[in-house]
């Protein structure tokens, strides 16, 4: 194998603020990326901890009612949209996508920083917006409240619609990339599955987003020149302003647990030392979930007045989607029958994604039965349930990723044993806040509410005390991994003994990735034959 | 690496009739469309535009942004675009066409801040251009 | 053919083996950005189907007091464009690059026709008041009339917005075509632009029936 001349790698190869501003390498777009989406988790989970510090005890804590409106609206809102949304693809997914493709860089590179400049562009948007009136109409903007509130709707949906722009073109670029950039030898079914999972966000990302975008121009219009399509007051339709939102917002949801799938898939087979079971039904369950995605926004609007028949097929489609879900858990499950199991921290993330998305996939299927969303919509349990897929599912995948792919993006390793800590910690306290939240919601505790019964109390309690556990385990996150920055030990080329290509290139990789192209000669996952 | 482009484009270079007739053709449905909307089908009067629009739109697809000579995975991308905006569409309409078919709805919307003046003249309908 | 225009040869970027790859790979691009285009504007095509099903009676009256003549007129513009703009992709694949910069021209000019046209029926609306609900005070017989203009504005505005960044485009191509960088070995920027018209074009193909063929 060869190495780099003393040490040159895409992070000291070029110095200085402007070989990182105007960059055109998908490695070092991918790190920026990074930086940003860590940011706007942490914006994000402070404005959590302050709404469920207020509602350790019923009434008026710290905020007023419509404060805490507004914290609960711009915890999802950057969540959504500044966060969780571009948190895989744009920095594990750029950084990773081309090197386990083979390629040198993605398709359209400048697009790729265009990407980037628009994301900041538009999260710029929505944090100005928080100063300027914080919106209070919840992340997702119902009209007609979002047509009549005074607070900064403009500006944050704005916001939004640029960002939905970076997610298109980020999406797009990985579609090219990953049809045309493919070198000699890497068929469509030699591509690790991480490959196949980006592929289907990238195709929910260019076909929904736009929805998305003429959803947020159409509640502009209707804010400022009154067009009269959302607005009952003018003869229109508040439901059809669930209709567009939710055509995008569903398949959205997707566009945050592919990726994750992918990632998943990638654990199991590097610390498991197995190749994937039934390679193929992961890879095309990765495509069935895209399609059906778009099918099954509806079950969002089960109680909004939507008409009966709608609903019902809509209750149908969704217990459809959650098929290609089940068949990878299981896929990943019978993986690690008989493998060669090592429980480093990233392993340990893959453990608990297994476990959590599993309850929040379930609970979703809860919620797509008709009659039983008529109770549980728009309580707690909804919002357990969500958090449950998106946190313990993406969230738990994205730290999977992250402290798989860190000693090949920085060339150091972390803190194996802190590492371990702060999973346990996370795990432990996320979850403390959100399964209490099930019961809960249950028992009937309403979301996005200020106040509450004395009767509900103790679980909210118990749900805010997970909150600071689940913010120890970040911060100690936090700690030791920029520790291992300046101190960690340096990483060799393969710590995990993976298979994938990006495990054949130096830590950090060279600029141009490979200082060897390499050749692709068997599968992925190759394990056995690789005599492992 | 950087490649000096030879003469490596394999593309076909569509002849010049394509383009002229899917012109004239074009033109002329734009007639059609006009002159069909002069008579009154009933509800089918915008199944028939809509027919004749699709058949314009797929000659400007086929034609002159080159579908016709295009490869499979642009004509799915295409398929699927159609498809999902056809859901988007259908099942919207679904919701807004069914409502109070099981339990009863009071339809309709009632008292709206309506800007339009009613007219003051007894003429029910005024051309204005 | 000789021409006096200058040849600029184009050097296929570091990441890509051949120029047809990459030829290839910014025509799928492209055909992708076209398909989130077309998503995008299928929001005021439902909204337009949903509203013409709730109030049929307001969008009848409001396509009688939309020009049809103007407005098949700009259909005509905009076909026309389409053709000159495909025309003068084709010559540059051929070498015909004065005809090129001919048939951009042209493309360039059926468009400013077109937002012309916009711009008088545009004024026309605001001098009688036919406009969105905020500034709507024009008279009607059904008391929804407003909507059926905010779907109008909403459409036409967007469409118009999008054939403003095409002649800035085409205005572009044009520009680079007099230097020189387009020939038989390289006009991809203009057959990426073509399509992006032609879109335009599809996009007003159904909006006017829709708009100004209404019963």
């Amino acid at each position: 194998m060869a190495h780099a001349p003393s040490g040159t790698n895409y992070l000291n190869a070029t110095k200085g603020w402007k070989s990182w501003l105007f960059t055109l390498d998908h490695k070092r777009i991918g790190i920026m990326y990074l930086l940003s989406v860590c940011i706007a988790f942490g914006l994000g989970g402070i404005f959590a901890l302050l709404l469920r510090l207020e509602l350790l005890h019923p009434g008026q804590m710290l905020f007023t009612a419509k404060q805490y409106n507004q914290l609960f609206t711009l915890h999802g809102a950057v969540m959504v949209f500044l966060f969780i949304i571009p948190s895989i693809p744009a920095s594990l997914g750029n950084f990773i996508l081309p090197i386990q493709l083979g390629a040198k860089d993605v398709a359209f590179p400048r697009l790729n920083l265009a990407s980037l400049y628009i994301y900041i562009f538009g999260a710029s948007f929505c944090l100005y917006s928080i100063f300027s009136g914080a919106v209070d109409t919840g992340w997702t903007f119902y009209t007609p409240y979002s047509t009549a509130t005074d607070t900064s709707v403009i500006s944050m949906t704005l916001g939004a619609f640029i960002l939905g722009f970076s997610s298109i073109l980020t999406g797009l670029n990985f579609i090219v990339t990953i049809h045309k950039l493919r070198p000699k030898g890497m068929t469509w079914f030699r591509m690790p599955l991480f490959l196949w999972a980006m592929y289907a966000t990238s195709v929910i990302q260019v076909l929904a987003t736009p929805v998305l975008a003429i959803t947020l121009l159409l509640l502009i219009l209707e804010k400022t020149i009154h067009v009269g399509i959302f607005n009952p007051a003018l003869g229109g339709d508040p439901v059809l302003f669930q209709h567009f939102f939710w055509f995008y917002s569903h398949p959205a949801v997707y566009i945050m647990i592919l990726p994750a799938m992918g990632i998943m898939s990638e654990l199991v087979t590097t610390f498991c030392k197995k190749n994937i079971f039934g390679y193929k039904y992961v890879a095309f369950s990765s495509i069935a979930i895209a399609i059906i995605s778009f099918l099954v926004w509806g079950h969002h609007l089960f109680v909004s007045g939507q008409s009966e028949y709608a609903s019902m097929l809509f209750s149908l489609l969704t217990f459809l989607v959650a098929i290609p879900s089940a068949i990878k858990v299981f896929n990943w499950l019978v993986t690690m029958y008989k493998g060669s199991i090592s429980f480093e921290a990233p392993f340990l993330y893959f453990l608990s994604f297994m476990f959590l998305f599993s309850i929040g996939g379930f609970t979703g299927i809860f919620l797509g039965t008709l009659s039983i969303d008529v109770h549980l919509h728009d309580t707690y349990f909804v919002v357990a349930h969500f958090h449950y897929v998106m946190m313990g599912g993406t969230v738990i995948a994205f730290l999977g990723g992250l402290h798989y792919w860190w000693p090949k993006m920085f060339g150091k390793m972390y803190s194996e044993f802190w590492a371990r800590i702060s999973c346990l910690l996370i795990f432990i306290g996320f979850n403390a806040v959100f399964f209490t939240q099930f019961i809960l919601g249950a028992k009937g505790m309403p979301r996005r509410y200020y106040n509450y019964l004395d009767q509900f109390q103790p679980l909210h309690a118990f749900s805010t005390y997970g909150t600071w556990v689940l913010g120890t385990g970040f911060l100690i996150m936090a700690v030791y991994l920029i520790h291992s920055l300046r101190k960690g030990a340096p990483a060799p080329d393969n710590p995990w003994g993976g298979l994938t290509l990006e495990w054949k290139t130096t830590s950090p990789p060279p600029v141009e990735n490979f200082l060897v192209t390499p050749e692709i000669t068997h599968d992925p996952y190759d394990y056995e034959r690789a005599g492992l | 690496m950087s490649n000096n482009s030879s003469n490596s484009h394999s593309h076909f270079i569509v002849p010049v009739r394509y383009y002229v007739a899917t012109f004239v053709a074009l033109l002329v449905l734009t007639a059609l469309t006009v002159i069909v909307s002069r008579f009154d089908f009933g509800v089918m009067n915008i199944y028939i535009a809509m027919l004749v629009a699709i058949i314009k739109a797929s000659l400007v697809l086929l034609f002159f942004m080159g579908l016709k000579w295009e490869t499979g995975f642009i004509r799915i991308i295409f398929v699927f675009t159609i498809i999902f905006m056809g859901i988007f569409l259908s099942f919207t309409l679904s919701d807004n066409a069914t409502r109070g078919d099981v339990d009863p709805v009071q339809q309709g919307v009632h008292n709206i801040q309506s800007p339009v003046k009613p007219f003051h003249s007894h003429e029910a309908s005024k051309e204005h251009h | 053919m000789k021409d006096n225009i200058p040849v600029i040869e184009h050097h296929v970027a570091h990441h890509f083996d051949t120029a047809e790859q990459e030829f290839s790979a910014a025509k799928l691009g492209m055909w992708l950005f076209l398909a989130q285009e077309i998503l995008f504007f299928s929001g005021v095509f439902v909204a337009y189907v949903i509203f013409r099903y709730l109030y049929p009676d307001a969008f009848l009256e409001g396509g009688k007091h939309l020009s049809w003549q103007l407005g098949a007129l700009n259909t005509v513009f905009l076909i026309a464009s389409s053709f000159t703009m495909v025309m003068g992709v084709r010559s540059a694949q051929v070498n015909k690059r004065k005809a090129s910069i001919n048939y951009l021209i042209a493309t360039f000019m059926f468009a400013l026709g077109f937002m012309c046209v916009k711009a008088i029926e545009y004024s026309q609306k605001i001098e009688h008041g036919y406009l969105p609900a905020r500034w709507f005070f024009g008279e009607g017989a059904s008391d929804k009339l407003h909507i059926f203009f905010g779907v109008y504005f909403a459409a036409t505005g967007l469409h118009g917005l999008h054939v403003l960044v095409g002649m800035g485009l085409i205005a572009w191509l044009i520009y680079r075509s007099i230097k020189g960088e387009f020939h038989s070995e390289y006009y991809t920027p203009l057959e990426m632009v073509g399509l992006y018209w032609h879109l335009v074009d599809l996009v007003w193909i159904f909006l006017f029936p829709l708009l100004y063929l209404v019963g």
